[in-house]
């Protein structure tokens, strides 16, 4: 039986009345729970609410964390654009375009192309993985630590064609997140690093603890200089303005398709993940772009790439998950668990010895982002209403949430005195116009980073001739160089000319004295 | 905007030198001359000291240039000083309210920080105000502590 009639097959399993209630619950729960800082990380959602799925029959169960996987997804691209807060690692990028457009009073068809995007290549991601699967999954395999060390530093040199107007102050930024991310116990050597004796810190600095200082609160204060009695952001008027045009959607064509490629591909490396999967979407696409100035000031496209590569990493993660045993990805982790725990094992031959699990599984994938947009489109005026709520009502809860999600990690009194630094350090950045968003990537890619170099180097007895001498990292890092050379020649060019001053600092939203609106500048 | 640069260029430096010295107790070569455990620190430590020297060195170069990036006529609206006493007040309140937790418990503390808030820095001392203090932190608790079962701590006013 060929794949395509297989996963016909498949879709026939998932497509029970009961299949589709679970795979409806489990968006929902997924985006509800997603929404909550502390709980943002789809892992996170899966991990909390996996004993739900183990009551249920391992293909309802299944296709249940598929919909959970989807909904939390969905959530973090809602924090993200509407308030300019990541609940997880890979909506960090929607921060710069998305919530520009929110602030322009574009937050629905910001949502909206989130959503239709994230289907899109959702939909090309599991035709790939469905036909592609094995050849991908041989690509997969020759992944050693020098190609991955090369995807990071690709990753981290893109940070070059984001830092905005000052690009010294973009790398300190990107410094700083990479010291911060040694923090803790060396895995090579069990040496302590930036520790100061604090056990707290032998695990190194808690990504939520950090992302809620530097974004949540940081934000807050932010807004809190500028705000006075109103709504955070311009409500849309008019269901016209809730949803993505047309004109939206003809532009965005061609930043779906590079991002469900780009997605699937960096998904499909073991460790890959859907944050540097949207990073390099994003920045690819800024540096094809005829418009490129548009970037970080609301642009659409900067929505639509990064998005389609969140989803088609999910297709991309599954092809080492199924066919080798590799999770690709913090939630396919999850997902791994889950499987062994109903008594599957992954692998080359999972597809002919459980060929009843997996083809519904894949399924299950489409039908979890099908189940998304059906339930979280109509709800996108719901949540844009969410930005009625006057400020001094928003505020207070998202402090409270933030203690309660700093908290909630490790159960720890440290995680709030941290997120106490780190909310004082996000303010002190937005003041002196440092991006944060650079230190965010730096922490999140920096241990893989470091951990692939140390790895490579040491297989090469210190010879750094070994990323050139492998094809595929040889690739890696010239197509690094590439876009870092197109980086400099955009941001020279009298086209590509950076934004003006105060692209940094956000622009007042509400103005204590009439004063004519700028459009708004990077986080 | 110069002198916030040079400013910030000398901190940089400073805690660039300073997570240097911290790490030079660390191994830059291990055994075999593979990369230890300070091998990336001392890097990203002199790296940090590098670009703070040179964002101060920037700084002074250019303070007496015309800005460059400045754009005559640009009509940019920036907080006011009430707006930053506001958020350097919230910040305030927030760092010395939320250790409180540990010591009063979860809920009498949020309550106390939104009271602070929502009174003491917004001014908005009307029912509607006591009632968010009161319901933001009991509605949180309720959903970690029992719908999630993260536990929360309850200090000695809350039972156990």
């Amino acid at each position: 039986m060929n794949a395509l009639e297989n996963l016909i097959e498949g879709l026939g399993s998932a497509l029970t009345p009961q299949n589709l209630m679970w795979v409806l619950i489990g968006v929902t729960l997924g985006t509800v729970v997603g929404i909550l800082p502390g709980l943002g990380n789809p892992a996170a959602v899966l991990a909390v609410l996996l004993p739900l799925t183990l009551k249920l029959p391992p293909t309802t169960g299944l296709i249940m964390m598929a919909g959970l996987y989807h909904g939390a997804k969905f959530a973090g691209s809602t924090t993200a654009i509407l308030l300019n807060i990541p609940t997880e690692t890979s909506s960090v990028v929607l921060c710069y375009d998305g919530h520009q457009l929110a602030r322009q009073g574009r937050a629905g068809p910001a949502m909206g192309m989130s959503a239709i995007s994230g289907f899109i290549a959702s939909t090309l991601g599991v035709i790939a993985l469905t036909f592609l699967a094995p050849i991908i999954a041989k690509f997969a395999v020759a992944f050693g630590p020098p190609e991955f060390a090369a995807l990071m530093v690709f990753g981290l040199l893109l940070v070059i064609t984001v830092t905005g107007k000052s690009p010294i102050k973009g790398f300190i930024s990107m410094t700083v997140g990479l010291l911060l991310s040694t923090v803790g116990v060396d895995l090579f050597s069990g040496t302590q690093r930036f520790t100061f004796g604090n056990i707290n810190l032998f695990d190194g600095v808690e990504f939520l603890v950090l992302t809620l200082g530097m974004f949540a609160v940081a934000e807050v204060l932010v807004n809190v200089e500028q705000v006075r009695g109103k709504s955070l952001l311009t409500i849309p008027k008019g269901i016209r303005n809730l949803l993505p045009t047309m004109q939206d959607l003809k532009e965005c064509r061609g930043a779906i398709a590079q991002g469900s490629i780009t997605g699937f591909l960096v998904g499909s490396v073991p460790g890959g993940g859907s944050t540097i999967a949207s990073f390099v979407a994003y920045t690819l696409q800024k540096n094809m772009s005829r418009r490129p100035e548009k970037f970080g000031k609301g642009a659409m496209e900067g929505v639509a790439a990064p998005e389609a590569a969140n989803n088609s990493e999910v297709g991309g993660a599954m092809v080492p998950l199924l066919s080798l045993g590799l999770p690709g990805s913090a939630s396919t982790s999850v997902m791994l668990a889950a499987l062994l725990l109903f008594g599957i094992q992954p692998g080359p031959r999972l597809f002919e010895t459980n060929p009843e699990i997996v083809w519904p599984v894949i399924a299950s994938l489409y039908l979890g982002n099908f189940a998304l947009i059906v339930l979280n489109l109509p709800m996108i005026p719901i949540w844009v209403r969410l930005l009625k709520i006057p400020y001094w009502v928003l505020y207070p809860c998202i402090l409270v949430l933030s203690v309660v999600g700093a908290y909630s990690v490790r159960g720890s009194m440290f995680d709030i005195y941290m997120l106490i630094f780190f909310s004082a350090l996000g303010y002190g950045f937005r003041k002196l116009s440092i991006p944060p968003t650079p230190l965010l990537m730096a922490f999140v890619l920096g241990p893989q980073a470091e951990n692939a170099i140390r790895q490579s180097l040491i297989l090469s007895d210190n010879d750094l001739l070994i990323f050139v001498e492998r094809p595929i990292s040889a690739i890696v890092l010239g197509l690094a160089a590439i876009v870092v050379v197109l980086a400099i020649y955009t941001r020279r060019k009298p086209g590509g000319r950076m934004p003006t001053k105060s692209d940094i600092d956000p622009e007042p939203l509400l103005p204590t004295e009439p004063q004519p609106r700028k459009v708004n500048t990077q986080p | 905007m110069r002198r916030l640069d040079l400013l910030t260029g000398l901190v940089t430096t400073v805690v660039g030198a300073l997570a240097f010295w911290d790490a030079n107790g660390l191994a830059m070569f291990g055994d075999s001359h593979v990369p230890g455990p300070g091998f990336f620190p001392k890097i990203l430590s002199g790296l940090l000291t590098a670009l703070g020297l040179t964002l101060a060195g920037m700084a002074l170069r250019e303070r007496d240039e015309p800005a460059a990036d400045d754009e005559a006529g640009t009509d940019e609206a920036g907080p006011t000083r009430g707006g930053r006493v506001r958020a350097f007040a919230v910040l305030v309140a927030f760092g010395v309210i939320a250790p409180l937790v540990a010591v009063v418990g979860y809920v009498p503390a949020m309550v106390l920080l939104v009271l602070v808030v929502l009174y003491g820095i917004e001014r908005r001392r009307d029912f509607r105000s006591f009632v968010a203090a009161l319901l933001i932190p009991v509605a949180t608790y309720m959903l970690f502590a029992h719908a999630f079962s993260i536990p929360l701590p309850n200090g000695p006013l809350l039972p156990a």
